[in-house]
């Protein structure tokens, strides 16, 4: 088993990256690993309430947690805008889970 | 002090979205952590430190990542390099920022063995 730390910086709308990297992310987590997805820059708008934010809860649901840049959260107005499960983190959260808490980390 | 070592790879141009200035903000929080870092500019990211940008509309991205390069002089310290074969297609070889060192895919690889941690900034 291993930890995988994957951070999304694309909207849902313009590509399918973040199709693709949930994809990674449930499969991976079905495998036995420890996933977590981190949101940033424009990536935090796929926490909207709308049809991708339910693909995130669910995925949260089935343990996959979920994290938000709050500089992102911010600049977009998005504050209190996002769905259930979502924490918000700063900058210096992600360099940990980078250096410390995650043995993998993919950039998408 | 953590002694630890993160090695960043970018390969985006700045002004195109904020992943520059997303790796502008990692720095920072490395150095506050004691985490050296090594900056690896690669392909378009070449640009990053090219010498006197003047945009209108946003800030100069050489200014603020040569700064990081220049205090990176002491300890936590940043190093950079931009890969030659990508400077040169860009014709930015010799106006890259002060600090910034031209190299190749071989020190990336050394990079990547010697650091803790290697990320790809896409």
């Amino acid at each position: 088993m291993t930890s995988l730390l994957l951070v999304l910086s694309k909207d849902p709308y313009t590509t399918e990256t973040p199709d693709l990297v949930l994809d990674v992310g449930l499969n991976a987590k079905e495998k036995g690993n420890d996933v977590a997805l981190y949101l940033i820059e424009d990536g935090v708008t796929a926490a909207r309430n709308g049809e991708f934010g339910k693909k995130l809860t669910s995925a949260h649901k089935k343990g996959i947690k979920i994290y938000a840049d709050d500089r992102a959260v911010l600049s977009r107005s998005l504050t209190g805008k996002l769905v259930g499960g979502v924490e918000i983190k700063e900058i210096g959260t992600l360099l940990d889970f980078i250096m410390n808490n995650y043995d993998r980390t993919a950039w998408f | 002090m953590t002694g630890k070592q993160l090695t960043i790879v970018s390969i985006n141009g700045p002004y195109r979205d904020e992943g520059v200035f997303t790796m502008m903000r990692l720095a920072h929080a490395a150095k506050e952590k004691g985490i050296t870092v090594n900056f690896f500019n690669y392909m378009d990211a070449t640009v990053i430190a090219h010498r006197d940008q003047a945009p209108k509309e946003f800030p100069p991205i050489e200014t603020i990542f040569g700064n990081i390069v220049k205090k990176g002089l002491k300890k936590p310290k940043a190093d950079a390099i931009a890969c030659i074969k990508c400077t040169d297609a860009r014709g930015v070889t010799k106006y890259q920022t002060e600090g910034v060192i031209i190299g190749g895919l071989y020190d990336l690889g050394e990079w990547t063995a010697e650091s803790d941690k290697t990320i790809l900034i896409g």
